[in-house]
């Protein structure tokens, strides 16, 4: 029995591009909405030109980085910079749900397609914008892009070892988790509100508020006075806590011991390799010779393989997992790759290549990667026959006056 | 009226799930927490920073349950006979003899929200934490130095990412209820979430073979990378990509203030990549940069280079965050019960997010 998705239906405009905006719209298309993405040939979405590229020529279709954040769409191509796109979005918002944008404050209105504007061709259609600080207040119209978000929020600031400079997840971590989940969790909050009360709304998500929520312990730790600071894999409530190296070419072991019991443990699993700190039972004491600890672990974990270490450890009731690189969660028989963590994807340049599946599961309606990212344009004709109803003559007149490109 | 009015959630859970908690709350739900036991706690990941707890928790009602096992199982199926949404993460609800199959058909229309650290159908004996998720996820390799041992992301955002896939899962299952009458099961897996993070380093390794690792402050190349102030750092990226424009403008901005030596950022061998990236490229840049941003606080770096299309950000400490001009006039932080703390992740304009705990709760 096919299961009807759950977002089947629901039709999102997608004017997002680049970095969170995107993914946001992916979750959204995973569980079966149907999403319309508007980009240009003049302006197509930057992340297309941006590595790693699956082999060949093709300057706009070949981005694995694109291709991840993009499942699941429809491309429509249109020129904004041309005065006639502008009818063309009002009939696509007048049969969409959603719109959503993550361009700088004022851009869709100077087009006069600003929430306002739309809501008179859609009454009850969810508007989310997501600009970088906020569509209000002195730093509004600041450009920036994912490393600068990282920058601003404290994350980068507090990641890192105390005695070096801050490095940051090594990521824009906030463009792919936190603010397309957050947009997500509202978009969809709007939806069930609208189910219920028939009623839409604007959303406004400033991606810098949105990332501090995930920082926000720390935020309001320094509101009374206890800021915090980068303390390399150190946390105040555990030790050791920390990554070890293991046999092998830069390979490393997360173990981390969070309480008095976890430490007994470790002490049995090394065998006397700990024997000089066996006495130091408390939390307390253990963090007077922190150092100490970390660097006799060092010397144990450094001859030792990675996995059986981790096996052991585990047997001892201690927490501990191999660092995975990327090479090894895709490697056959990994237990990310096991519980289905990726798909491979045909895609007509690209070839096969590997996405992110969707999570989470749902047990009775789930999602998934149904297709790979769509090439530029690739639904503009169906779009424009079917869903806007228009005549053959005006799409050939609106592909010569380089409005549909 | 709030976007989850009337829909009742349940939460058992250590700091893995109680995001999601967090999230549903904000959003309207009725949230009822209910405290671990004492003796559940070292199989729990509780942060036991008060502060952490409150930015948590301050949302939710929170019950203790009757001491006695026995009658504390029957008061948690009391309360599951009552509730919309079970969030179930870490091994609390478990260890009360709770079989959440038990439910799939004695409440159809019941979303059960399973977090944990490696999957539902993972060995369930497996000891983990946010570090060590975060590392099976392969999120941890791609911080720190390349000297020295990976370092994580500060704040458990391991289990922060599975709370929010947690909390977009109940909500697309709420959606779809309304349609159904159906509930459904959702699960997930921290260290898959923390997969969903690592940028483009899955397909750096299937599409071009290369494994992506740390890069220390980042980009190995002059121009891009962390920058002291007078008073901290800042982020530059000139030169790179789309950012070359930004070059020409910094050496500008740099040639009027009469930095020295800003001149010579104008020779020709700056414009390849290749120069920027060699160690005396890296090295003669920070010199001469250095010479000239250590003369300003990165507040003020941050606002020139804005006037002058350079990519420059200061790195903020959460100190220079609570007295941000941009939050402040936005109005960011609100106050709960006499304390100051941190402000919405979105702004929904029918049914705005809210702290603290409802009037119908």
């Amino acid at each position: 029995m096919s299961v009807t998705l759950p977002l089947s239906g629901i039709r999102v405009l997608d004017f997002t591009w680049v970095g969170a905006g995107p993914l946001a719209t992916r979750f959204l298309a995973d569980f079966g909405a149907e999403v319309i993405k508007v980009e240009s040939r003049q302006r197509p979405d930057p992340l297309r030109i941006t590595p790693p590229l699956a082999r060949g020529t093709d300057p706009l279709e070949r981005s694995g980085y694109f291709a991840n954040r993009n499942a699941n769409k429809k491309s429509f191509a249109l020129n904004m910079e041309h005065a006639e796109s502008r009818e063309v979005v009002m009939d696509l918002a007048r049969v969409s749900d959603v719109c959503a944008q993550s361009f700088r404050p004022g851009t869709m209105e100077k087009w006069g397609l600003g929430y306002a504007d739309l809501t008179s061709a859609r009454r009850d259609l969810i508007y989310l914008s997501m600009p970088l600080q906020g569509n209000s207040g002195p730093h509004a119209t600041f450009s920036g892009f994912g490393a600068t978000l990282v920058a601003l929020s404290g994350l980068h600031d507090l990641c890192g070892d105390p005695d070096r400079l801050p490095v940051g997840t090594g990521t824009n971590y906030p463009d792919h988790v936190p603010n397309p989940m957050h947009a997500a969790i509202a978009v969809l909050a709007a939806l069930f509100h609208r189910r219920r009360t028939g009623q839409g709304q604007e959303i406004e998500l400033s991606q810098l508020e949105s990332t501090l929520n995930v920082l926000g312990p720390a935020l309001e730790k320094a509101l009374v006075g206890d800021p915090p600071a980068r303390a390399g894999n150190r946390v105040v409530h555990a030790c050791p806590h920390g990554v070890f190296p293991v046999l092998g070419v830069d390979r490393w072991i997360a173990i981390s011991v969070m309480n008095d019991d976890e430490w007994r443990g470790l002490l049995d699993a090394v065998g006397g390799a700990l024997l000089p700190f066996s006495d130091l039972v408390s939390l307390a004491s253990r963090k007077a010779h922190e150092a100490e600890i970390e660097d006799r672990l060092s010397q144990w974990t450094k001859e030792r393989d990675g996995e059986t270490t981790s096996e052991l450890l585990q047997s001892h009731g201690v927490p501990a997992a191999v660092l995975q690189t990327a090479a090894d969660l895709l490697a056959e028989g990994s237990s990310l790759r096991e519980r289905g963590a990726f798909v491979w994807k045909d895609h007509p340049v690209m070839g096969r290549s590997v996405y992110s599946a969707t999570t989470p599961r749902l047990s009775r309606t789930p999602g998934a990667v149904r297709t790979a990212a769509p090439l530029l344009g690739a639904d503009t004709e169906e779009i424009c026959l079917e869903l806007l109803g228009y005549s053959r003559e005006r799409i050939d007149g609106l592909r010569e006056a380089g409005v549909l490109n | 009226m709030d976007s989850l009015e009337g829909i009742r959630v349940l939460e058992f859970s250590d700091d893995l799930g109680a995001y999601a908690g967090k999230v549903l709350a904000e959003l309207g739900a009725d949230v009822l927490r209910v405290e671990p036991r004492l003796d559940m706690l070292n199989r729990l990941s509780i942060d036991p920073d008060v502060t952490v707890g409150r930015f948590l928790h301050r949302s939710k009602r929170v019950i203790t349950l009757n001491p006695d096992s026995s009658l504390a199982t029957e008061e948690i199926e009391q309360l599951i006979s009552g509730c919309d949404v079970v969030i179930d993460a870490g091994s609390q609800l478990a260890s009360y003899g709770i079989d959440r199959h038990a439910y799939v058909v004695s409440r159809p229309e019941l979303i059960w929200l399973r977090v944990t650290p490696h999957g539902q159908e993972s060995v369930e004996d497996q000891w983990s934490s946010d570090l060590t998720c975060s590392a099976a996820g392969g999120f941890l390799g791609l911080g720190g130095w390349p000297d020295r041992a990976p370092t994580r992301a500060y704040g458990d955002q391991t289990w922060r990412m599975a709370s929010l896939y947690a909390a977009a899962g109940a909500l697309v299952a709420l959606y779809e209820r309304e349609a159904s009458g159906h509930g459904q099961e959702v699960d997930v897996a921290a260290d898959e979430a923390a997969a969903t993070g690592l940028e483009n380093a899955l397909q750096f390794f299937d599409l071009e073979g290369q494994v992506r690792k740390r890069v220390g402050a980042g980009y190995a190349e002059a121009g891009s990378g962390v920058y002291a102030s007078a008073d901290g750092h800042v982020f530059l990226m000139v030169g790179r990509l789309s950012t070359r424009a930004g070059w020409a403008n910094l050496v500008q901005w740099m040639v009027e203030d009469g930095a020295l030596r800003a001149e010579e950022l104008r020779d020709a061998h700056w414009q390849s990549q290749d120069y920027r990236t060699t160690t005396e490229g890296q090295t003669t840049f920070r010199e001469i940069f250095e010479g000239f941003s250590t003369r300003f606080g990165k507040a003020e770096l941050y606002l020139e280079g804005q006037r002058r299309s350079i990519a420059l950000a200061p790195i903020n400490s959460p100190t220079d965050l609570i007295s941000n001009e941009q939050l402040a006039a936005r109005g960011f932080f609100g106050e709960f019960e006499g304390e100051i703390v941190c402000g919405p992740p979105y702004r929904l304009g029918a049914t705005p997010w809210r702290v603290g705990i409802g009037e119908d709760a």
